[in-house]
Protein backbone atom coordinates (compact mmCIF):
# COMPACT_ATOMS: atom_id res chain seq x y z
CA UNK A 1 0.00 0.00 0.00
CA UNK A 2 1.22 3.40 -0.31
CA UNK A 3 0.28 6.47 0.83
CA UNK A 4 0.58 10.79 1.56
CA UNK A 5 3.40 11.01 4.37
CA UNK A 6 2.27 14.22 6.96
CA UNK A 7 4.55 16.39 9.03
CA UNK A 8 3.82 14.48 12.04
CA UNK A 9 5.00 11.09 10.46
CA UNK A 10 1.48 9.97 10.27
CA UNK A 11 0.15 8.69 6.78
CA UNK A 12 -2.63 9.35 4.75
CA UNK A 13 -4.79 7.32 2.49
CA UNK A 14 -6.02 10.40 0.26
CA UNK A 15 -4.46 13.69 -0.37
CA UNK A 16 -6.93 15.93 0.07
CA UNK A 17 -7.56 19.55 0.31
CA UNK A 18 -10.09 20.72 2.52
CA UNK A 19 -11.97 23.42 2.42
CA UNK A 20 -13.57 23.24 5.99
CA UNK A 21 -16.33 25.72 7.29
CA UNK A 22 -16.34 26.69 10.86
CA UNK A 23 -19.77 27.98 10.88
CA UNK A 24 -23.49 27.11 9.06
CA UNK A 25 -23.08 30.52 7.50
CA UNK A 26 -20.11 29.88 5.73
CA UNK A 27 -21.43 26.77 4.05
CA UNK A 28 -22.07 27.73 1.09
CA UNK A 29 -19.11 29.74 0.54
CA UNK A 30 -16.90 26.76 1.27
CA UNK A 31 -19.11 24.62 -0.86
CA UNK A 32 -18.57 26.86 -3.79
CA UNK A 33 -14.70 27.10 -3.27
CA UNK A 34 -14.41 23.78 -3.79
CA UNK A 35 -16.79 23.31 -6.68
CA UNK A 36 -14.11 25.91 -8.61
CA UNK A 37 -11.44 24.26 -6.95
CA UNK A 38 -10.81 20.23 -8.79
CA UNK A 39 -9.09 18.35 -6.34
CA UNK A 40 -10.43 20.55 -2.85
CA UNK A 41 -13.36 19.00 -1.15
CA UNK A 42 -16.11 20.82 1.27
CA UNK A 43 -16.46 19.93 4.36
CA UNK A 44 -19.97 21.61 6.07
CA UNK A 45 -20.49 22.33 10.01
CA UNK A 46 -23.84 21.62 11.17
CA UNK A 47 -23.79 24.37 13.69
CA UNK A 48 -20.31 26.35 14.83
CA UNK A 49 -22.60 29.60 16.21
CA UNK A 50 -25.07 29.56 18.94
CA UNK A 51 -23.37 26.95 20.57
CA UNK A 52 -22.44 27.33 24.49
CA UNK A 53 -20.69 24.89 27.09
CA UNK A 54 -19.43 21.41 25.73
CA UNK A 55 -20.79 21.99 22.72
CA UNK A 56 -18.91 24.34 21.50
CA UNK A 57 -15.73 22.71 23.18
CA UNK A 58 -16.87 19.72 20.85
CA UNK A 59 -16.87 22.14 17.91
CA UNK A 60 -13.41 23.22 18.41
CA UNK A 61 -11.88 20.27 19.12
CA UNK A 62 -13.44 18.79 15.75
CA UNK A 63 -12.86 21.22 13.83
CA UNK A 64 -8.96 21.46 15.03
CA UNK A 65 -8.94 18.17 14.56
CA UNK A 66 -10.53 17.73 11.23
CA UNK A 67 -6.89 19.74 10.50
CA UNK A 68 -4.84 16.50 11.31
CA UNK A 69 -6.57 14.03 9.75
CA UNK A 70 -3.99 12.12 7.54
CA UNK A 71 -6.11 12.35 4.49
CA UNK A 72 -5.78 16.06 4.56
CA UNK A 73 -2.99 17.37 2.98
CA UNK A 74 -3.92 20.98 3.89
CA UNK A 75 -6.89 22.85 5.02
CA UNK A 76 -8.52 26.21 3.87
CA UNK A 77 -10.69 27.55 6.90
CA UNK A 78 -13.76 29.46 5.83
CA UNK A 79 -15.49 31.65 8.58
CA UNK A 80 -18.71 34.06 8.60
CA UNK A 81 -16.55 36.53 11.23
CA UNK A 82 -18.15 36.45 14.28
CA UNK A 83 -19.55 32.95 15.16
CA UNK A 84 -18.34 30.80 18.38
CA UNK A 85 -15.72 28.88 17.05
CA UNK A 86 -13.59 32.08 16.41
CA UNK A 87 -11.80 31.29 13.14
CA UNK A 88 -8.48 33.04 13.35
CA UNK A 89 -7.95 31.92 16.87
CA UNK A 90 -8.81 28.14 15.47
CA UNK A 91 -6.12 28.81 13.05
CA UNK A 92 -3.91 30.05 15.39
CA UNK A 93 -4.55 26.89 17.53
CA UNK A 94 -4.40 24.28 14.43
CA UNK A 95 -1.30 26.16 13.99
CA UNK A 96 0.46 25.29 17.16
CA UNK A 97 -0.61 21.71 17.23
CA UNK A 98 0.25 21.01 13.32
CA UNK A 99 2.67 21.84 10.59
CA UNK A 100 0.37 21.39 8.21
CA UNK A 101 -0.53 24.00 5.49
CA UNK A 102 -3.09 26.43 6.63
CA UNK A 103 -5.23 29.23 5.06
CA UNK A 104 -7.80 31.26 6.74
CA UNK A 105 -10.63 33.52 5.43
CA UNK A 106 -13.64 34.80 6.36
CA UNK A 107 -16.99 36.06 4.82
CA UNK A 108 -17.06 39.39 7.03
CA UNK A 109 -13.39 40.69 6.75
CA UNK A 110 -13.51 39.81 2.67
CA UNK A 111 -16.57 42.44 2.27
CA UNK A 112 -18.83 39.34 1.02
CA UNK A 113 -19.70 35.95 -0.64
CA UNK A 114 -18.13 36.46 -3.56
CA UNK A 115 -15.21 38.21 -2.92
CA UNK A 116 -14.77 35.52 0.00
CA UNK A 117 -15.64 32.94 -2.74
CA UNK A 118 -12.76 34.45 -5.34
CA UNK A 119 -10.44 34.74 -2.53
CA UNK A 120 -11.09 31.19 -1.24
CA UNK A 121 -10.34 29.51 -4.73
CA UNK A 122 -7.15 31.24 -5.03
CA UNK A 123 -5.80 29.83 -1.42
CA UNK A 124 -7.56 26.85 -2.54
CA UNK A 125 -5.88 26.41 -5.72
CA UNK A 126 -2.31 27.48 -4.35
CA UNK A 127 -3.04 24.28 -1.90
CA UNK A 128 -3.73 22.16 -4.91
CA UNK A 129 -0.73 22.87 -6.46
CA UNK A 130 1.22 22.16 -3.52
CA UNK A 131 -0.52 19.26 -2.33
CA UNK A 132 0.72 17.51 -5.93
CA UNK A 133 4.15 17.83 -4.72
CA UNK A 134 3.55 15.14 -1.98
CA UNK A 135 5.32 11.50 -2.94
CA UNK A 136 3.72 8.67 -2.11
CA UNK A 137 5.10 6.41 0.33
CA UNK A 138 5.18 2.94 1.63
CA UNK A 139 2.52 1.72 4.20
CA UNK A 140 1.48 -0.82 6.06
CA UNK A 141 -1.34 -1.65 8.10
CA UNK A 142 0.56 -0.20 11.37
CA UNK A 143 0.32 3.03 9.72
CA UNK A 144 -4.09 2.74 9.35
CA UNK A 145 -6.56 3.91 12.19
CA UNK A 146 -9.66 2.32 10.84
CA UNK A 147 -13.35 3.39 11.86
CA UNK A 148 -16.00 0.87 12.52
CA UNK A 149 -20.18 1.62 12.48
CA UNK A 150 -22.83 -0.28 11.70
CA UNK A 151 -26.12 1.31 10.48
CA UNK A 152 -29.43 -0.19 9.34
CA UNK A 153 -28.94 -3.65 10.94
CA UNK A 154 -30.60 -6.62 10.61
CA UNK A 155 -30.53 -9.71 12.11
CA UNK A 156 -27.92 -10.66 9.06
CA UNK A 157 -25.61 -7.82 11.26
CA UNK A 158 -24.66 -9.62 14.08
CA UNK A 159 -24.35 -13.18 12.78
CA UNK A 160 -22.18 -12.20 8.97
CA UNK A 161 -21.52 -8.62 8.70
CA UNK A 162 -20.25 -7.34 12.17
CA UNK A 163 -18.13 -10.69 13.28
CA UNK A 164 -16.14 -10.57 9.19
CA UNK A 165 -15.38 -6.88 10.43
CA UNK A 166 -14.40 -8.36 13.38
CA UNK A 167 -11.80 -10.86 11.42
CA UNK A 168 -10.12 -7.25 9.88
CA UNK A 169 -10.26 -5.28 13.06
CA UNK A 170 -8.40 -8.08 14.89
CA UNK A 171 -5.49 -8.04 11.50
CA UNK A 172 -5.35 -4.15 11.73
CA UNK A 173 -4.69 -4.42 15.81
CA UNK A 174 -2.28 -7.69 15.53
CA UNK A 175 -0.22 -5.64 12.71
CA UNK A 176 0.13 -2.55 14.62
CA UNK A 177 -2.50 -0.35 13.54
CA UNK A 178 -5.97 1.03 15.60
CA UNK A 179 -9.60 -0.27 15.43
CA UNK A 180 -12.06 2.75 16.34
CA UNK A 181 -15.71 0.92 18.11
CA UNK A 182 -18.33 3.76 18.42
CA UNK A 183 -22.01 3.89 19.10
CA UNK A 184 -22.46 4.49 22.93
CA UNK A 185 -25.85 3.87 22.34
CA UNK A 186 -25.06 0.29 21.16
CA UNK A 187 -22.50 -0.99 23.69
CA UNK A 188 -25.38 -0.24 26.70
CA UNK A 189 -25.65 -3.50 28.05
CA UNK A 190 -21.95 -4.63 26.95
CA UNK A 191 -20.27 -2.54 29.74
CA UNK A 192 -19.10 -5.74 32.15
CA UNK A 193 -17.83 -7.29 28.87
CA UNK A 194 -16.20 -4.45 27.47
CA UNK A 195 -14.61 -3.53 30.62
CA UNK A 196 -13.44 -7.17 31.21
CA UNK A 197 -11.80 -7.00 27.88
CA UNK A 198 -10.01 -3.00 29.62
CA UNK A 199 -6.09 -3.32 29.60
CA UNK A 200 -6.45 -0.54 32.85
CA UNK A 201 -8.49 -0.42 35.55
CA UNK A 202 -8.60 3.28 34.18
CA UNK A 203 -10.03 2.03 30.68
CA UNK A 204 -12.71 0.32 32.29
CA UNK A 205 -13.67 3.05 34.76
CA UNK A 206 -13.57 5.17 32.03
CA UNK A 207 -15.88 2.46 29.66
CA UNK A 208 -18.56 2.52 32.73
CA UNK A 209 -18.35 6.10 32.92
CA UNK A 210 -19.56 6.62 28.92
CA UNK A 211 -22.30 4.13 29.40
CA UNK A 212 -23.21 5.11 32.71
CA UNK A 213 -23.38 9.03 31.47
CA UNK A 214 -25.09 8.05 28.51
CA UNK A 215 -28.06 5.88 30.18
CA UNK A 216 -28.33 9.19 32.96
CA UNK A 217 -28.94 11.78 30.01
CA UNK A 218 -31.47 9.06 28.36
CA UNK A 219 -33.21 8.44 31.68
CA UNK A 220 -33.90 12.25 32.41
CA UNK A 221 -35.65 12.46 29.48
CA UNK A 222 -37.80 9.57 30.37
CA UNK A 223 -36.14 6.99 28.00
CA UNK A 224 -35.55 3.24 29.24
CA UNK A 225 -33.08 1.98 26.72
CA UNK A 226 -32.70 -1.29 28.10
CA UNK A 227 -36.84 -1.54 28.32
CA UNK A 228 -36.86 -0.38 24.77
CA UNK A 229 -34.28 -3.26 23.44
CA UNK A 230 -34.16 -5.62 21.51
CA UNK A 231 -36.94 -3.89 19.59
CA UNK A 232 -40.25 -6.52 18.97
CA UNK A 233 -38.41 -5.96 15.33
CA UNK A 234 -35.26 -7.09 16.51
CA UNK A 235 -36.85 -9.86 18.60
CA UNK A 236 -38.59 -11.02 15.36
CA UNK A 237 -35.17 -11.40 13.63
CA UNK A 238 -33.93 -13.47 16.26
CA UNK A 239 -32.27 -11.44 18.95
CA UNK A 240 -33.20 -12.42 22.85
CA UNK A 241 -32.11 -9.96 24.85
CA UNK A 242 -30.44 -6.41 24.90
CA UNK A 243 -27.02 -8.24 25.52
CA UNK A 244 -26.99 -10.83 22.72
CA UNK A 245 -27.79 -7.28 20.76
CA UNK A 246 -25.35 -5.39 22.03
CA UNK A 247 -22.86 -8.13 21.53
CA UNK A 248 -23.56 -8.75 17.91
CA UNK A 249 -22.87 -5.39 17.80
CA UNK A 250 -18.96 -5.02 19.29
CA UNK A 251 -18.24 -8.03 17.52
CA UNK A 252 -17.04 -6.13 14.59
CA UNK A 253 -14.13 -4.43 17.19
CA UNK A 254 -12.51 -8.47 16.98
CA UNK A 255 -11.51 -9.58 20.36
CA UNK A 256 -8.10 -7.54 21.06
CA UNK A 257 -7.89 -5.74 24.54
CA UNK A 258 -9.31 -2.49 24.98
CA UNK A 259 -6.55 0.27 25.11
CA UNK A 260 -8.56 3.57 25.30
CA UNK A 261 -11.74 5.51 25.52
CA UNK A 262 -11.43 8.41 23.67
CA UNK A 263 -13.99 11.65 23.80
CA UNK A 264 -15.86 12.25 20.58
CA UNK A 265 -13.92 13.83 17.82
CA UNK A 266 -10.26 13.05 20.05
CA UNK A 267 -7.63 11.61 18.55
CA UNK A 268 -6.26 8.34 20.61
CA UNK A 269 -2.77 8.72 21.75
CA UNK A 270 -3.28 4.65 22.01
CA UNK A 271 -2.89 2.31 19.30
CA UNK A 272 -4.74 -1.25 19.32
CA UNK A 273 -8.67 -1.44 19.75
CA UNK A 274 -9.79 1.93 21.59
CA UNK A 275 -13.53 3.07 21.80
CA UNK A 276 -14.73 6.45 20.82
CA UNK A 277 -17.40 8.09 22.96
CA UNK A 278 -20.35 8.11 19.67
CA UNK A 279 -23.96 8.95 19.23
CA UNK A 280 -26.01 6.73 17.62
CA UNK A 281 -26.82 8.85 14.72
CA UNK A 282 -24.26 7.01 11.78
CA UNK A 283 -23.60 10.53 10.16
CA UNK A 284 -22.18 12.22 13.23
CA UNK A 285 -20.16 8.97 14.66
CA UNK A 286 -18.47 8.65 11.07
CA UNK A 287 -18.05 12.42 11.06
CA UNK A 288 -16.31 11.88 14.65
CA UNK A 289 -14.23 8.97 13.67
CA UNK A 290 -13.00 11.35 10.63
CA UNK A 291 -12.22 14.02 13.20
CA UNK A 292 -10.30 11.42 15.37
CA UNK A 293 -7.81 10.40 12.84
CA UNK A 294 -9.48 7.98 11.12
CA UNK A 295 -8.30 7.09 7.71
CA UNK A 296 -11.08 4.62 6.57
CA UNK A 297 -13.95 3.01 8.01
CA UNK A 298 -15.83 -0.18 7.51
CA UNK A 299 -19.10 0.53 7.82
CA UNK A 300 -22.09 -2.69 8.05
CA UNK A 301 -25.88 -2.68 7.44
CA UNK A 302 -28.54 -5.29 7.08
CA UNK A 303 -30.83 -2.82 5.22
CA UNK A 304 -28.42 -0.96 3.42
CA UNK A 305 -27.14 3.14 3.11
CA UNK A 306 -25.60 5.13 0.78
CA UNK A 307 -23.76 7.07 3.45
CA UNK A 308 -20.21 8.40 2.93
CA UNK A 309 -17.37 11.17 4.09
CA UNK A 310 -15.94 14.20 2.50
CA UNK A 311 -12.25 12.74 3.47
CA UNK A 312 -11.82 9.07 4.05
CA UNK A 313 -13.49 5.99 2.02
CA UNK A 314 -16.39 4.48 3.38
CA UNK A 315 -16.92 0.68 2.77
CA UNK A 316 -20.36 -0.54 2.73
CA UNK A 317 -20.52 -4.64 4.25
CA UNK A 318 -23.57 -6.44 4.45
CA UNK A 319 -24.78 -9.98 5.53
CA UNK A 320 -28.29 -9.59 3.68
CA UNK A 321 -28.01 -11.19 0.26
CA UNK A 322 -31.54 -9.45 -1.08
CA UNK A 323 -29.43 -5.83 0.45
CA UNK A 324 -26.19 -6.56 -1.44
CA UNK A 325 -28.48 -7.16 -4.93
CA UNK A 326 -31.30 -4.68 -4.28
CA UNK A 327 -28.80 -1.60 -3.51
CA UNK A 328 -26.10 -3.26 -5.22
CA UNK A 329 -24.68 0.37 -5.94
CA UNK A 330 -24.06 1.00 -2.37
CA UNK A 331 -22.33 -1.89 -0.89
CA UNK A 332 -18.94 -2.98 -1.84
CA UNK A 333 -18.81 -6.10 -0.03
CA UNK A 334 -21.42 -9.13 0.43
CA UNK A 335 -21.37 -11.33 3.28
CA UNK A 336 -23.95 -13.62 2.86
CA UNK A 337 -22.03 -16.19 2.56
CA UNK A 338 -21.44 -16.69 5.49
CA UNK A 339 -25.40 -17.49 6.24
CA UNK A 340 -25.47 -18.93 3.12
CA UNK A 341 -22.68 -21.82 4.34
CA UNK A 342 -21.13 -21.13 0.82
CA UNK A 343 -18.02 -18.99 2.64
CA UNK A 344 -16.58 -19.04 6.15
CA UNK A 345 -16.49 -15.48 8.21
CA UNK A 346 -12.72 -16.25 8.21
CA UNK A 347 -12.42 -16.35 4.74
CA UNK A 348 -14.68 -13.41 3.86
CA UNK A 349 -12.46 -11.74 6.46
CA UNK A 350 -9.79 -11.96 4.84
CA UNK A 351 -10.97 -11.27 1.17
CA UNK A 352 -12.61 -7.96 3.10
CA UNK A 353 -8.96 -7.07 4.29
CA UNK A 354 -7.66 -7.02 0.76
CA UNK A 355 -10.97 -4.49 -0.15
CA UNK A 356 -9.72 -2.46 2.69
CA UNK A 357 -5.75 -2.67 1.44
CA UNK A 358 -6.98 -1.77 -1.58
CA UNK A 359 -8.61 0.89 -0.60
CA UNK A 360 -6.22 2.02 0.83
CA UNK A 361 -4.05 1.97 -2.04
CA UNK A 362 -6.51 4.52 -4.06
CA UNK A 363 -9.54 2.21 -5.17
CA UNK A 364 -13.17 3.73 -4.45
CA UNK A 365 -15.33 2.52 -2.79
CA UNK A 366 -19.06 2.81 -3.65
CA UNK A 367 -20.25 5.63 -1.09
CA UNK A 368 -16.70 7.45 -2.59
CA UNK A 369 -17.30 7.25 -6.08
CA UNK A 370 -20.62 8.44 -6.13
CA UNK A 371 -19.86 11.73 -4.23
CA UNK A 372 -21.78 10.95 -0.86
CA UNK A 373 -20.02 13.50 1.50
CA UNK A 374 -22.47 13.47 4.08
CA UNK A 375 -20.84 14.93 7.14
CA UNK A 376 -22.15 16.01 10.46
CA UNK A 377 -20.57 17.27 13.78
CA UNK A 378 -22.22 16.51 16.77
CA UNK A 379 -23.87 19.05 18.62
CA UNK A 380 -25.97 18.60 21.58
CA UNK A 381 -26.25 21.98 23.05
CA UNK A 382 -29.37 24.31 21.52
CA UNK A 383 -28.52 27.12 23.25
CA UNK A 384 -32.12 29.52 22.57
CA UNK A 385 -34.34 26.52 21.71
CA UNK A 386 -37.33 25.89 24.44
CA UNK A 387 -37.80 22.48 22.63
CA UNK A 388 -42.27 23.59 22.71
CA UNK A 389 -44.19 21.89 20.72
CA UNK B 1 -31.80 -32.71 4.18
CA UNK B 2 -29.60 -31.04 7.20
CA UNK B 3 -30.34 -27.72 7.99
CA UNK B 4 -27.69 -25.54 9.36
CA UNK B 5 -26.45 -23.51 12.15
CA UNK B 6 -23.54 -20.81 13.26
CA UNK B 7 -21.80 -21.28 15.93
CA UNK B 8 -20.33 -17.66 16.91
CA UNK B 9 -17.47 -19.28 19.65
CA UNK B 10 -16.49 -22.17 20.56
CA UNK B 11 -17.95 -22.50 24.71
CA UNK B 12 -21.12 -20.95 23.63
CA UNK B 13 -24.05 -23.19 24.77
CA UNK B 14 -26.31 -21.75 21.46
CA UNK B 15 -26.16 -21.87 17.52
CA UNK B 16 -27.65 -19.73 15.42
CA UNK B 17 -30.24 -21.19 12.68
CA UNK B 18 -29.46 -19.94 8.70
CA UNK B 19 -32.37 -21.47 7.84
CA UNK B 20 -36.07 -22.17 9.23
CA UNK B 21 -35.98 -25.39 10.81
CA UNK B 22 -39.01 -28.06 12.14
CA UNK B 23 -38.92 -30.11 14.75
CA UNK B 24 -37.02 -33.47 13.88
CA UNK B 25 -35.03 -31.91 11.38
CA UNK B 26 -31.43 -32.50 11.74
CA UNK B 27 -29.01 -29.25 12.61
CA UNK B 28 -25.78 -29.15 11.72
CA UNK B 29 -23.38 -26.64 13.25
CA UNK B 30 -20.92 -25.29 11.71
CA UNK B 31 -18.00 -22.37 13.35
CA UNK B 32 -16.95 -19.61 11.69
CA UNK B 33 -14.00 -21.27 10.38
CA UNK B 34 -16.52 -23.86 8.48
CA UNK B 35 -15.47 -26.64 11.34
CA UNK B 36 -18.38 -28.74 12.17
CA UNK B 37 -18.90 -28.52 15.36
CA UNK B 38 -21.82 -30.44 16.05
CA UNK B 39 -25.26 -31.89 15.10
CA UNK B 40 -28.41 -32.65 16.77
CA UNK B 41 -32.08 -33.21 16.35
CA UNK B 42 -34.13 -30.14 16.78
CA UNK B 43 -36.95 -30.43 19.35
CA UNK B 44 -39.07 -27.46 18.40
CA UNK B 45 -40.22 -25.57 15.21
CA UNK B 46 -36.73 -22.25 14.99
CA UNK B 47 -37.71 -19.51 12.19
CA UNK B 48 -34.33 -18.36 10.73
CA UNK B 49 -31.72 -16.80 12.29
CA UNK B 50 -33.49 -17.56 15.89
CA UNK B 51 -31.45 -20.00 18.49
CA UNK B 52 -31.09 -24.04 19.02
CA UNK B 53 -29.52 -24.83 22.08
CA UNK B 54 -26.83 -27.28 22.25
CA UNK B 55 -26.99 -28.69 25.62
CA UNK B 56 -29.81 -28.96 28.27
CA UNK B 57 -29.33 -26.20 30.59
CA UNK B 58 -31.16 -25.90 33.88
CA UNK B 59 -33.03 -23.38 35.06
CA UNK B 60 -31.41 -20.24 35.89
CA UNK B 61 -28.63 -20.94 34.15
CA UNK B 62 -26.51 -18.41 32.26
CA UNK B 63 -26.64 -18.51 28.25
CA UNK B 64 -23.80 -18.16 26.09
CA UNK B 65 -23.37 -16.85 22.73
CA UNK B 66 -20.36 -14.85 21.26
CA UNK B 67 -18.34 -16.62 24.30
CA UNK B 68 -20.75 -14.05 26.40
CA UNK B 69 -23.02 -14.30 28.32
CA UNK B 70 -26.66 -12.96 26.76
CA UNK B 71 -28.99 -14.16 29.31
CA UNK B 72 -30.38 -16.83 31.94
CA UNK B 73 -32.80 -19.71 31.27
CA UNK B 74 -36.09 -18.77 32.99
CA UNK B 75 -36.96 -22.76 32.86
CA UNK B 76 -35.21 -26.06 31.70
CA UNK B 77 -34.05 -26.37 28.17
CA UNK B 78 -33.52 -29.58 26.38
CA UNK B 79 -30.46 -30.00 24.10
CA UNK B 80 -31.88 -29.34 20.33
CA UNK B 81 -34.77 -26.71 21.97
CA UNK B 82 -35.89 -23.55 20.53
CA UNK B 83 -34.30 -20.84 22.80
CA UNK B 84 -36.30 -17.41 22.43
CA UNK B 85 -37.76 -14.62 24.81
CA UNK B 86 -40.03 -17.59 26.11
CA UNK B 87 -37.31 -18.91 28.11
CA UNK B 88 -34.42 -17.01 28.48
CA UNK B 89 -34.57 -13.15 30.36
CA UNK B 90 -31.56 -10.42 29.55
CA UNK B 91 -29.30 -10.28 32.79
CA UNK B 92 -28.87 -6.27 32.01
CA UNK B 93 -32.52 -5.39 31.20
CA UNK B 94 -33.31 -2.86 33.99
CA UNK B 95 -30.05 -3.15 35.78
CA UNK B 96 -28.00 0.02 36.18
CA UNK B 97 -24.03 -0.41 35.75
Amino acid sequence: MRGYRRPDGRIGIRNHVMVLSTCGCANVVARRIAAAVPGAVAVPCAKGCGQVGTGIEIMRRCLRNLAANPNVFGTLLVGLGCESTRPYELAERIRTALDKPLEVITIQDLGGSERAVERGAELARALVARAADVERCEMTLADLVLGTNCGGSDATSGLAANPVVGVVSDAVVAAGGTVMLGETTELIGTEDILADRANSFEVAQDIYRIVGGLENSFAETGVDVRGANPSPGNMAGGLSTLEEKALGGISKGGVSPIRQVVPYGEIPSERGLVIMDTPGYDIESVSGMTAGGAQALIFTTGRGTPIGNPLIPVIKVTGNCETAERMGDNIDFDASGAIEGTVTIGELGAHLLKLLERVCDGEQPAAERLGFDDFAIFHNQEVWCTCLP
Amino acid sequence: MAKRALLMSATDDVATVTEAVSAGDTVVVSTKTGEAADELSALADIPRFHKISLRSLGCGAKIYKYGQVIGRATECIERGGYVHVHNIESIKTGVRA
